[in-house]
C-alpha cells in the first residue's frame, strides 16, 4: 500500500503546475534576478583605474602640488588615476566625448577646475579628489600667510588630512571565504522555497481529512492505517520538494555560480531539513476545516514572507538586527535558521553553529508534525 | 448486513437522525429516498463510521461498526455524492490509487482495475485526466474507483447528481449489474424514479426520521391515492368538478388550462366512471392519460409535501 500511495502522490506533484511554479520555477527565476541585480551592484563596488586627462597648461606645468598629487596617484601597478596629457582643452574635450577619459581638469587661479560628461561613481570620486585637495591646500595656506613658523607642522597636517581620507576599517574574516551580504538573499530564497513546501501539507491533510474534502473521506473509509497514510503521503512530499530544492540548490550554486563554501552535501542536508519543516507547517497550518483552500494557500504565503523579511530576503541586515534585538524571535523563525545554516556553511570553518541551527529546525519539524499526526488520527468527526 | 437501532446524530440544536432505524438485508438494493436535509447522507457517514452520533448502535456483518474495524472496512465500497477523485491523475491511476487501498496485490489490482474501467464505460478513457471527462464519465470514475475492489457492501449516495439522461441509464444498469454479481446496495437519491427502477425495499426519510419502509407496491399500497386521470377537455364548469368530487371512488378534482385532473382511490374504477360521466355530459375530450401512483404520491399523502420542496 506504501508504494501505491507513494508513487501517486509524487505524480500528482509532479503534474501539479502550482507546485511545479512555487517550489521550482518561481525560485529559479527570483535568483536569476538576484543574480543580474547583485551581479551590477558588487561590479559598481570594485572601483578601477579610472581615466582622467590633464590640460598641460602653464599654470598646470609650473603648480609642483597638483603634479605631486597626479604623480601619487598615477604610480603603481593598479593605479588609482591613469593620465593622459592633453595640449590644449579642445584635445581633452575630445577625449572625454570619446569616452577615452572619465573627466579632465584645468587650472584656473591656482585650482584644478573638473570637467566631466556623465555622472556616476568614477565622477563622484574624481569630484571629491579634487575638492579635498583644494580645501587641503586652502587650509595649508591660510595659515601659513598667518604663521608661517608652523609651515613644518602644517605640512604633517596637510599629509594626515589626506591620509585620513584613505582610513578604511579592515575586515577580518573568520575563514578563508570573504564575507558577503549578497549570498544571504540566496539563502534566504531558498529558505522561502523550502517553507513553499507548505503547499505540500494542504494536499496532504486534503488526502486525509474526511472534513475537508471528499478525496479525504474517501480516504478515511479504506481499511488503510491513517499513521500510514499520513507517512507515505509525507514521504512522498519530501521526496519531490526535496527533489525540487536540489534543482534549485545546484542552479544557484552550478549555474548562478554562487557559493555554499564548497559544502555541497552539507548544503543538500540543510535543504532536507527545511523541507520536513516547510511541509510540517503546511501540514500544521491547513488543519483547521473551517479555513477554505485558497486561504490556507494564502496563509502559507504570508507566513513564508514575513519569515523570509526576518531572515533577510528582502532587506539586506534585517537578519541582524533581529538576532541581536529579538533573538527569540530569531531562534524560532525558520526561514532564518535555514538562511543561518548555509552561511555557517559559506563563512564558517567549523560546523559547531550548523548544526545548531539543524538541531533546531529538526525539533521544529517534529514538534508540527507530531501535532500534525495527532490531530489526523482523529477518527471520527463531528460534521462532514 | 446492516442493523442500525435507534440512531440519534445532533448537529447544535438540528435533529439530523431521530431514532434512526435500518435493517439491509443481504443482496438486496435499498434505497434512502427523501428530500434534501432528509438525513440520508448523515445515516450513511454515520454507519460508514465518520461522523460521530450522539446515541444508537450500527453494526454491519453482525459486528459493531468502528473506525478501527478494518476487516468490515475491507468489505465496503463507497460512491461518495461529491465526485473524489484526483485531478492529476488519469482514469487508470486513480482507480489504481483507491483499488490500492483495499488490494495490495498489484497483479490482482491490475486485474481489478480492467474490469472496472470496462463495467463503467471508461475503456476508451483510460489515459484521460477527470478534467477532461464529462460530468457523466465523472461520475462514472467516481463509481468505478468506489467498486474496483469488488466490496460486498456498497454504500452509493445520490450518485447521478448532475448527470445527463443517458449517463444516468448506464449508472442505473451498472448498479443493477452489481446487485447481479451479489453485492448488497444501499442507494440514496431524491429522485423517486431511479429509487422506484432500482430498489427492492425502500425506506421514505424525512427530518431524520423513517416515514414509511417497503417496496414500492407495499409502500404504494399504504396510500390512498390510487391511478390520476388526465384529460384534455373543452368547458368543464366548476359544477362538474363539484360533481366529480362527489363521486365515490375520487379522491380530489381540479381543471386549469384545458386539462382535467382527476385522482382515483386505490384499487377503484375510476378512469371508466369518469369517462362515462364526461360522455354523459357531452363535454369534448381530448387524449386520456392514466397513470399510478408515483412515491411522490406517498411520500405528498404522508407528509404533506413534495419530495423535491
Amino acid at each position: 500500500m506504501f508504494w501505491n500511495i507513494y508513487k501517486k502522490y509524487i505524480l500528482r506533484s509532479l503534474r501539479s503546475k502550482e507546485m511545479i511554479i512555487w517550489t521550482l520555477v518561481f525560485p529559479m527565476l527570483l535568483s536569476t534576478l538576484f543574480y543580474f541585480t547583485f551581479s551590477s551592484m558588487e561590479e559598481g563596488d570594485m572601483l578601477k583605474t579610472i581615466q582622467i586627462a590633464v590640460v598641460e597648461s602653464p599654470e598646470y606645468k609650473s603648480d609642483p602640488y597638483i603634479q605631486a598629487m597626479m604623480d601619487a596617484l598615477s604610480e603603481g601597478e593598479e593605479p588609482f588615476l591613469e593620465i593622459t596629457a592633453s595640449q590644449t582643452q579642445e584635445e581633452a574635450d575630445a577625449l572625454l566625448k570619446e569616452d577615452k577619459v572619465e573627466g579632465f581638469f584645468t587650472m584656473e587661479n591656482g585650482d584644478p577646475v573638473l570637467s566631466v560628461k556623465d555622472t556616476g561613481i568614477k565622477q563622484t570620486v574624481l569630484k571629491n579628489v579634487f575638492d579635498r585637495y583644494i580645501q587641503t591646500k586652502e587650509s595649508i595656506m591660510d595659515m601659513v600667510m598667518h604663521d608661517p613658523g608652523a609651515a613644518g607642522e602644517l605640512v604633517k597636517l596637510g599629509e594626515d588630512a589626506w591620509n585620513e581620507a584613505d582610513t578604511s576599517i579592515e575586515q577580518i574574516s573568520f575563514s578563508d571565504s570573504k564575507p558577503s551580504e549578497t549570498v544571504n538573499f540566496y539563502y534566504a530564497l531558498l529558505a522561502m522555497t523550502c517553507l513553499y513546501g507548505g503547499f505540500h501539507g494542504i494536499l496532504i491533510i486534503e488526502s486525509l481529512q474526511a472534513n475537508i474534502s471528499p478525496q479525504g473521506a474517501r480516504n478515511a473509509v479504506s481499511p488503510g492505517n491513517r499513521g500510514e497514510l499520513f507517512c507515505s503521503f509525507f514521504l512522498a512530499a519530501l521526496t519531490t520538494l526535496f527533489i525540487s530544492m536540489t534543482l534549485v540548490l545546484c542552479y544557484i550554486q552550478f549555474v548562478l555560480g554562487i557559493s555554499f563554501g564548497g559544502q555541497f552535501f552539507y548544503a543538500l542536508l540543510t535543504c532536507l531539513v527545511g523541507c520536513m519543516v516547510g511541509i510540517s507547517l503546511g501540514c500544521l497550518i491547513s488543519l483547521p476545516a473551517r479555513w477554505k483552500g485558497n486561504m490556507k494557500t494564502g496563509i502559507i504565503v504570508c507566513v513564508s514572507m514575513f519569515c523570509c523579511f526576518f531572515a533577510g530576503l528582502m532587506v539586506s541586515g534585517v537578519n541582524y538586527v533581529v538576532d541581536e534585538k529579538a533573538p527569540l524571535l530569531s531562534l524560532l523563525n525558520p526561514a532564518a535558521r535555514i538562511s543561518d545554516a548555509f552561511y555557517c556553511l559559506y563563512y564558517y570553518d567549523n560546523y559547531t553553529r550548523f548544526f545548531q541551527n539543524i538541531g533546531i529546525l529538526l525539533v521544529m519539524a517534529a514538534v508540527m508534525l507530531g501535532g500534525s499526526l495527532v490531530f489526523t488520527r482523529r477518527k471520527q468527526y463531528e460534521s462532514i | 448486513m446492516i442493523e442500525v437501532k435507534n440512531l440519534v446524530k445532533r448537529y447544535g440544536d438540528l435533529v439530523a437522525l431521530d431514532h434512526f432505524n435500518l435493517d439491509v438485508r443481504d443482496g438486496e438494493i435499498f434505497g434512502l429516498l427523501g428530500p434534501n436535509g432528509s438525513g440520508k447522507s448523515t445515516a450513511i457517514n454515520c454507519m460508514l463510521s465518520l461522523l460521530k452520533y450522539d446515541k444508537g448502535e450500527i453494526s454491519l456483518f453482525g459486528e459493531p461498526m468502528s473506525p478501527e474495524n478494518y476487516k468490515i472496512k475491507k468489505k465496503i465500497g463507497v460512491v461518495p455524492q461529491n465526485v473524489a477523485v484526483y485531478n492529476e491523475l488519469t482514469v487508470v491511476e486513480n482507480i489504481d490509487y483507491f483499488c490500492g487501498l483495499y488490494v495490495k496485490d498489484k497483479a490482482k489490482r491490475k486485474a481489478l482495475i480492467d474490469e472496472a474501467v470496462e463495467f463503467v464505460g471508461l475503456t476508451e478513457f483510460r489515459k484521460f485526466q477527470p478534467h477532461k471527462l464529462s460530468g457523466g464519465l465523472l461520475r462514472r470514475l467516481n463509481i468505478a474507483c468506489g467498486i474496483a475492489h469488488k466490496p460486498e457492501l456498497i454504500f452509493m449516495d445520490e450518485p447521478t447528481v448532475a448527470v445527463d439522461p443517458q449517463s444516468r441509464n448506464s449508472i442505473l444498469e451498472g448498479i443493477r449489474r452489481l446487485n447481479e454479481q451479489g453485492a448488497t446496495i444501499v442507494y440514496t437519491s431524491h429522485y423517486m424514479e431511479e429509487v422506484e427502477q432500482l430498489c427492492t425495499r425502500i425506506m421514505i426519510m424525512d427530518r431524520g426520521r423513517e416515514v414509511a419502509m417497503g417496496t414500492k407496491e407495499e409502500l404504494k399500497a399504504m396510500i390512498r391515492s390510487g391511478e390520476k386521470i388526465t384529460i384534455e377537455a373543452m368547458g368543464v364548469t366548476s359544477e362538474h368538478l363539484a360533481q366529480l368530487r362527489g363521486m365515490e371512488d375520487v379522491l380530489d378534482a381540479e381543471y386549469a388550462d384545458g386539462i382535467l385532473t382527476v385522482k382515483c382511490r386505490a384499487e377503484s374504477r375510476g378512469l371508466a366512471e369518469i369517462v362515462s360521466y364526461m360522455r354523459h355530459q357531452k363535454l369534448v375530450m381530448g387524449k386520456i392519460f392514466s397513470e399510478p401512483p408515483t412515491l411522490n404520491d406517498v411520500f405528498l399523502e404522508i407528509t404533506g409535501k413534495e419530495l423535491r420542496d
